[in-house]
């Protein structure tokens, strides 16, 4: 705890002496010996001090003459006096908070002045760390800048706990001040010793600290902690952002603060975890309010774009769907980063209207491509927790569901770790009708906060989206790569299907292909693209390479494609709409890869191939139908034969006999589904073992 | 002569004192510390030269230096002389009341003197 520091104003040493006798040992006292040396001491750092005892009877200026002072200056709102005299006089009248009358009584003297200070205290302590508050902590650090150092030694650092109201909706308000407390506690004893630490409002910390090098490496400690609550562990992630005091520097601590906290703010936009501020990030930078004021007309005046991110099949790198993305063209500002407005819309609620818009616009781009018989692949949409909440919202998307305009599985929604963690049944009911339409949900940014397994087990998600920041770390990184294969396997034994976003180059996408993350968002393939340009990457995209006869517009297409069927048998195309059950089971056991499917019928015919067995074949659709007249069995090696047929279902190693007299030993994992008219059929996913 | 012994010699609550100024040493330290206190200097100049504001000042410094060290009586004599200042910061008239105040200054002191 800092000692508080008290200013004794009285023009007899003995006094003086008799209060630094009972006040010495707790807190730091400064004696002036009459009202013009005190002003002098008060006028050059009024904030330095916490408390004035003041005599009203000294020479030259009196005690009146002290209060009349720091009563114009507006000192005495923040800095309370107490007076020390034998007698009170009129000085009640000039705002002094407390009167200590003599003779003094010890306790009583300790008593009354430790009060005085807990009640002033809150201008500039944190009650619940222990910690400065924002106040504190800038007058600590214009005390320090004051003092004549050498300001570009120093800099400031903002903290940011992420997804802190998660934390708290999770675990309980009292547990979410432990975390506060415990991560108060870890800054002000961190390694790199701040000067000064301070818990600057709700979840938001900040300190003074000596600048060292830039790598920062000593607050990964800080940044990525963990917090211990009936014996789970829950990840706490902390964004900084960092002023690094400037030569000649004119701006007050608060401004130093205030770029410190943009530079935070704006470190949502990396995979690093801390961003130090730089002049462009102020043109950026939107007050909160200005943002919300700014919406409806933006809204009007069409000056929020949605861009269309595709997402790709990992092995085919073929597109499957796509990411609606919002941007803000603000007439005077220029491109708003959505780090900037999303944050403040989610905080006054009005994330909804922006949202919603976004919906509407979506479906607009979709139902006329639709209808026009274009190619289309499901485009998913960001909803925020709070739009659950909106009667009227939910109300309109549901109606956009039923509607016969649009299939309703063309539209998907992305909800993230963070909301989904705090949401309430009331919402997720709300999903789980969303998804009786056929809509895919995706959890986003997965593995951003305290990822519990928990959650997944319980929620109704068919996606894991997974958070930048992994794919971003892949190359350099071993315990990422780890986590990343673990999370895909994990998620796939829970029948969910998983995204990487951000995917940048060949080496992510390589990692990513092998260990079988399903799809794939970036760069690599394309950035946001608006409207128009998606429509041209969807026109020139190939999404099948072959589909035999079938109605490329029906609704069952991007089923099969994302099984990695693109081929598909006649017969079974007649009653396309009974294998739908065949189609979801590939889907479900992550078939897409090897598979070839049939009736249980006397030849096996064969109903879909995907793309990799036609490979593993060497053959096209066609040549496989000719050759083998739709009877899987054919390609059986002929020894092999009774196996297949014995073995209906799970793995099976056997050996296929190619038309050129090849010999490809493959490794089978086979499994029984019964078509909506009750007919067996078996799924095969075949892999190539060895060529002999 | 131990510092209780001084108090009761003065007629002063050696206890109360004690109690409030937290020891017994530090009671010593102050008491010995009151004889080198300029205050009653002060008023005697004060007093001297007829200056009124100077006087009150120090009678009103010297009386609360006494109600803190517990000297009763010369605390007694000072606020008189303060309180007849109050209204009139003029030494004329006063002289009688200071003369009680230089007394009981005079007694005390001769008997803090005698502190170990």
């Amino acid at each position: 705890m800092l000692k508080a520091n008290i200013l004794i104003v009285d023009d007899s040493e003995l006094s003086r002496e008799i209060l630094l006798s009972m006040l010495g040992e707790e807190y730091n006292l400064y004696e002036a010996g009459n009202g013009r040396v005190a002003l002098e001491m008060l006028e050059e750092r009024p904030e330095f001090y916490q408390l004035v005892l003041l005599d009203l009877n000294m020479p030259e200026i009196d005690g009146y003459g002290v209060l009349k002072v720091m009563k114009e200056r507006g000192w005495l709102d923040e800095l309370p006096v107490i007076i020390i005299s034998a007698e009170i006089g009129e000085a009640n009248k000039l705002g002094v908070v407390d009167f200590i009358s003599k003779p003094f009584d010890r306790e009583i003297v300790r008593t009354r002045i430790k009060n005085v200070l807990a009640i002033y205290e809150r201008y500039v302590m944190d009650s619940l760390t222990g910690g400065l508050n924002r106040k504190g902590f800038i007058r600590q650090v214009e005390n320090l800048f004051r003092s004549g150092v050498d300001r570009t030694q120093y800099e400031i650092l903002f903290f940011d706990i992420k997804n802190f109201k998660a934390i708290n909706e999770l675990i309980g308000i009292e547990n979410g001040d432990r975390v506060l407390r415990q991560f108060y506690q870890k800054l002000a004893g961190a390694d790199f010793e701040p000067l000064a630490a301070a818990r600057i409002e709700s979840d938001h910390f900040a300190c003074l600290a000596k600048r060292e090098d830039d790598s920062y490496a000593r607050l990964d400690q800080l940044c990525e902690q963990r917090f211990e609550q009936g014996g789970k562990q829950f990840q706490i992630r902390v964004h900084c952002g960092i002023y690094q005091v400037e030569q000649g520097d004119k701006i007050t601590a608060a401004g130093m603060l205030e770029r410190a906290i943009l530079a935070g703010n704006s470190s949502n936009d990396y995979a690093k975890y801390y961003a130090v501020y730089t002049s462009e990030m102020k043109t950026r930078y939107m007050d909160r309010a200005e943002i919300s004021t700014d919406l409806e007309k933006g809204l009007e005046q069409r000056e929020f774009k949605v861009y269309y991110q595709p997402i790709m099949d990992s092995h085919t790198g073929k597109i499957v769907s796509a990411e609606a993305l919002v941007r803000w063209k603000h007439p005077e500002k220029g491109i708003v980063s959505p780090a900037v407005f999303i944050p403040a819309l989610e905080k006054d609620g009005t994330i909804s209207q922006l949202d919603m818009y976004v919906v509407q616009t979506v479906r607009r781009f979709q139902k006329e491509r639709y209808q026009a018989g274009a190619f289309v692949v499901p485009v998913s949409v960001n909803l925020s927790g709070i739009d659950f909440y909106d009667q009227r919202m939910m109300d309109e998307i549901l109606e956009f569901l039923d509607s016969d305009e649009l299939p309703s599985w063309l539209t998907r929604f992305e909800i993230t770790e963070s909301s989904y963690a705090v949401m309430e049944e009331q919402c997720i009911s709300r999903i789980r009708e969303f998804r009786k339409h056929d809509v895919r949900i995706l959890m986003d940014d997965f593995g951003t906060g305290y990822s519990s397994l928990g959650l997944l087990r319980n929620s109704d998600v068919d996606i894991l989206k997974l958070d930048m920041n992994f794919i971003r770390r892949i190359n350099q990184d071993a315990k990422t790569r780890c986590i990343l294969r673990s999370i895909i396997d994990m998620a796939h034994q829970l029948k969910l299907k998983v995204v990487a976003e951000g995917v940048e180059d060949a080496a992510q996408l390589a990692f990513l292909q092998r260990y079988e993350c399903d799809y794939i968002q970036g760069y690599y393939y394309s950035k946001p693209l608006p409207e128009e340009e998606f429509a041209d990457f969807l026109a020139n995209a190939r999404p099948f390479d072959y589909v035999d006869d079938i109605d490329k517009t029906s609704e069952f297409v991007p089923y099969f494609y994302r099984a990695g069927v693109h081929y598909i048998s006649k017969q079974v195309q007649k009653n396309a709409k009974t294998d739908r059950n065949v189609i979801s089971r590939m889907l479900a056991n992550n078939y897409a890869v090897g598979t070839i499917s049939g009736f249980f019928d006397e030849n096996y015919t064969i109903c879909y191939v995907c793309d990799y067995t036609l490979n593993l074949f060497g053959m096209s659709f066609e040549v496989l139908r000719n050759y083998t007249r739709d009877s899987y069995l054919c390609l059986v090696a002929p020894e092999d034969r009774e196996g297949f047929k014995t073995h209906r279902e799970g793995i099976f190693e056997y050996h296929l006999l190619l038309p050129d007299g090849k010999k490809l030993r493959i490794r089978d994992s086979k499994a029984i589904v019964y078509a909506m008219d009750g007919q067996e059929q078996w799924i095969s996913s075949i892999r190539l073992l060895e060529d002999n | 002569m131990t510092i209780r012994e001084c108090y009761e010699l003065a007629g002063s609550d050696y206890e109360d004192a004690r109690t409030r100024l937290g020891s017994e040493s530090l009671l010593q330290r102050f008491a010995l510390k009151f004889l080198e206190d300029p205050t009653f200097q002060e008023l005697c100049e004060a007093m001297q030269k007829e200056d009124g504001e100077a006087a009150f000042r120090a009678a009103h410094t010297l009386k609360g230096i006494c109600l803190n060290l517990g000297f009763t009586q010369l605390g007694t004599v000072s606020a008189q002389l303060t309180d007849s200042m109050r209204a009139e910061k003029e030494t004329k008239g006063r002289e009688p009341l200071f003369a009680r105040v230089s007394e009981e200054y005079q007694r005390l002191t001769a008997v803090l003197k005698q502190l170990q």
